[in-house]
C-alpha cells in the first residue's frame, strides 16, 4: 500500500524508496555525530538530509550565529562543515549505522565547483540535495546562487550528467516567483525540489545600535515563516509536477497537514527540533490519527487543497 | 528529550533570579547546563543555556541574570521546559589544590563546584570578582552565603581590584574559572606567565545556543587560539599551563 495510514504509522514512497514517515529532517539541522548519538528520535522521520558539505572545510561565520526571535530564530552558521575529504573518508562509513535513509546535501556555486564532488557519483546514493540557497554564503555581490536562474539551470543540468542518483534542488524563498525557478530546475533534470530555505532577515541590537550578526543578513526560520513557506509550496505545486520537499516553520500537526495539502510530498521539521528535540513525535501521531479519522491516505492529502483550481503545466 | 516542570521556588533581587524545580532524574556535574524556556510558549522559541547553581538530588536551582526577552520570560514562568543536562562539566583532580575564580555571574557554576568540593578532601580557595556591589547585595537579599573572597573593580564592596591581580597570592595546581571571556583571557594570561608550572586551568565558556545538544553549530567561540563548539566540546575547556 502506498501512502497509506496504518496503526503503526504511514507508508509512502519518495524516489523509489518506501518511507515510514512523511516527516524528514532538512539539511542544516543536525550533524552525523548527533544523529548517531541518538540526540533525536529518528523513528519519527522518514529520512534525514545531512548537513550541507562544501568542497573545502569551513569553520563558518564569525560573531553571533544563532538568535532567538518571537516564534522563530535566525541563524548565521555559514555552512560550518569538515569538507568533502573528511566526509568521504570518515563520515560516509559511519552512515551505515543510521537507522533511516539519508540524503547527501552539497553546496555548489558553479559548474566547475560541482565537478569537485565527482567522488559522490561513484557511490550508491539514494539522492543528493543541491543546496543552492544558503542565506549565509553569498554567491556574488548580487545575491545567492538560487537567485540566478541561468546559473541554477546550468548547475542542475551538469549535476544531472554527473550523478546517477536522484537530484533535489533546494531553492530560496527570496525570489519574486519561486515557481519560475522550480520550472527551471525541473527542465534541467532535477527529480525534486526542496521548497524552501530560510528567509533572509536582519536583526539589530538596540543596546549597541549595531546589527546582531557580523554579516548583517541571516536566515529566518521557525513558526514565524510557516505561512510564507506554505505560499511557496503552493506556488511550486501549481507549476511543476516534481515531488516537493516542503520546508519552513512546521511546528504542529496542522502545519504539517497544511504543507502536504499545499503540495508537499514530504514535510521537513527543522528549527522546531531546536525548540524541542522530540517535537516530531506528537506531530506524526496526530497526522496518523487525522488520516485514520478521515479515511485518507497520505497520497490523497498531497495537493488536495488545490482542488479543481490546480493547473499543472510542467 | 526534555520535560516541563513546575517552578517550586522563585526569588528575585537586583536583576538576579533564583529559580528552583523539583528534579531527581539524573546526576549532574558542576559546570553542566540545562536548556531552559517557559513551557508552551512559542514566542520564546529557543531555550537559554543556564548553568546549574545547585543540586542536591531533589532540588535543582538556577541563578539567572535578567538579561533580555528570554530570561525575563523564564523569570515569570510558572512552568519551565528543561532539557539536559548538557556539556562536560568540570573535571575534579583529587590530589590537587584548587583555586576557583569567578567573574560576575560566572559565580553560578563555581558555587555548585565549591559545594561539591566541600564534600571531598580537595582543598580549595575561592575568589569572586565583581564590577560593583550590585550582585553581592542581590546575593545577600536572596539569602545566599558565598564563602568567597570578594573583589570589586570600583572598590565598593570587598577588596578593590580585578580578580586576575589576586591569583598570585594563592598556592594551587588546578584553577577553575568562569566569567566574561575578556576576564577569563586575562586570567589565562596570568596563569601562562608561570609557563611550565603544570597548573591545569579549566574555563567554563558561554555562548548563544540554538539547541544545546550539538545540532545547530551555533555556539562556536574562539578561546585560547582555538575554535570550540561550547555545547558539545565544552562548556568547560582545559588548558595545561
Amino acid at each position: 500500500m502506498q501512502g497509506g495510514a496504518s496503526s503503526g504509522g504511514i507508508m509512502l514512497e519518495l524516489f523509489g524508496r518506501r518511507l515510514s514517515s512523511p516527516l524528514f529532517i532538512p539539511s542544516g539541522i543536525v550533524g552525523v555525530d548527533e544523529l548517531l548519538a541518538g540526540q533525536l528520535g529518528l523513528e519519527d522521520f522518514g529520512f534525514v538530509v545531512l548537513k550541507t558539505i562544501t568542497l573545502k572545510p569551513r569553520t563558518g561565520n564569525q560573531g553571533v550565529r544563532v538568535y532567538d526571535i518571537p516564534c522563530g530564530m535566525m541563524n548565521s552558521i555559514g555552512l560550518a562543515n569538515e569538507g568533502m575529504d573528511v566526509f568521504m573518508k570518515e563520515t560516509l562509513p559511519r552512515l551505515e549505522g543510521l537507522p533511516i535513509p539519508y540524503m547527501v546535501s552539497i553546496s555548489v556555486h558553479s559548474v566547475d565547483e560541482l565537478q569537485g564532488f565527482n567522488r559522490l557519483a561513484g557511490l550508491d546514493l539514494w539522492a543528493i540535495e543541491l543546496n543552492l540557497s544558503c542565506p549565509n554564503v553569498r554567491h556574488n555581490s548580487r545575491g545567492l546562487v538560487a537567485q540566478d536562474g541561468d546559473l541554477i539551470f546550468k548547475i542542475i543540468k551538469a549535476a544531472r550528467r554527473l550523478f546517477n542518483c536522484h537530484i533535489v534542488a533546494k531553492l530560496s524563498p527570496d525570489v519574486a516567483f519561486i515557481d519560475e525557478y522550480a520550472k527551471l530546475v525541473a527542465s534541467a533534470g532535477a527529480d525534486g525540489v526542496a521548497v524552501a530555505n530560510t528567509f533572509q532577515g536582519v536583526a539589530i541590537d538596540v543596546k549597541s545600535r549595531r546589527p546582531v550578526f557580523d554579516r548583517v543578513v541571516a536566515g529566518v526560520s521557525g513558526p514565524a515563516i510557516f505561512h510564507l513557506a506554505l505560499k511557496r509550496v503552493w506556488d511550486v505545486y501549481r507549476t511543476v509536477s516534481l515531488p516537493i520537499l516542503g520546508i519552513g516553520g512546521v511546528y504542529c500537526a496542522d502545519a504539517a497537514l497544511a504543507m502536504a495539502m499545499a503540495g508537499a510530498r514530504v514535510v521537513g521539521i527543522g528549527s522546531f527540533l531546536y525548540h524541542r528535540r522530540d517535537g516530531a513525535r506528537a506531530i506524526l501521531a496526530e497526522v496518523v490519527k487525522y488520516l485514520e479519522d478521515n479515511g485518507l491516505s497520505w497520497d490523497e492529502l498531497v495537493g488536495v487543497a488545490h482542488g479543481v483550481i490546480r493547473d499543472k503545466q510542467a | 528529550m526534555g520535560l516541563g516542570l513546575k517552578v517550586s521556588e522563585r526569588q528575585i533581587a537586583e536583576g538576579l533570579i533564583l529559580l528552583s524545580v523539583e528534579y531527581d532524574a539524573t546526576t549532574i556535574l558542576p559546570g553542566q547546563f540545562f536548556q531552559l524556556r517557559p513551557v508552551d510558549r512559542m514566542d520564546i522559541f529557543l531555550a537559554r543555556p543556564i548553568s546549574v547553581f545547585s543540586y542536591n538530588g531533589r532540588k535543582l536551582s538556577f541563578l539567572i541574570r535578567l538579561k533580555g526577552r528570554g530570561t525575563y520570560a523564564i523569570s515569570t514562568a510558572d512552568c519551565l521546559f528543561l532539557d539536559g543536562p548538557f556539556g562536560n562539566g568540570f573535571k575534579l583532580y583529587p590530589s590537587r589544590k584548587a583555586l576557583l575564580v569567578a567573574g560576575g555571574m560566572g559565580l553560578a557554576p563555581l558555587y555548585f563546584l565549591a559545594d561539591q568540593l566541600k564534600k571531598t578532601t580537595i582543598d580549595f580557595d575561592f575568589i569572586w570578582g565583581v564590577r560593583d556591589g550590585t550582585y553581592v547585595d542581590a546575593i545577600k537579599r536572596l539569602g545566599l552565603v558565598i564563602e568567597a573572597r570578594i573583589v570589586s573593580e570600583d572598590g565598593s564592596t570587598g577588596e578593590a581590584g580585578i580578580v586576575s591581580d589576586f591569583i598570585d597570592e594563592y598556592d594551587f595546581d588546578i584553577c577553575y574559572v568562569c566569567g566574561p571571556i575578556p576576564m577569563m583571557e586575562t586570567v589565562l594570561g596570568r596563569l601562562k606567565e608561570k609557563k611550565g608550572s603544570g597548573v591545569i586551568a579549566q574555563f567554563s565558556l558561554e555562548a548563544n545556543m540554538g539547541c544545546g545538544w550539538g545540532g545547530c553549530k551555533g555556539c562556536y567561540v574562539e578561546f585560547d587560539g582555538r575554535g570550540i563548539y561550547v555545547c558539545r566540546e565544552g562548556p568547560v575547556v582545559e588548558v595545561l599551563c
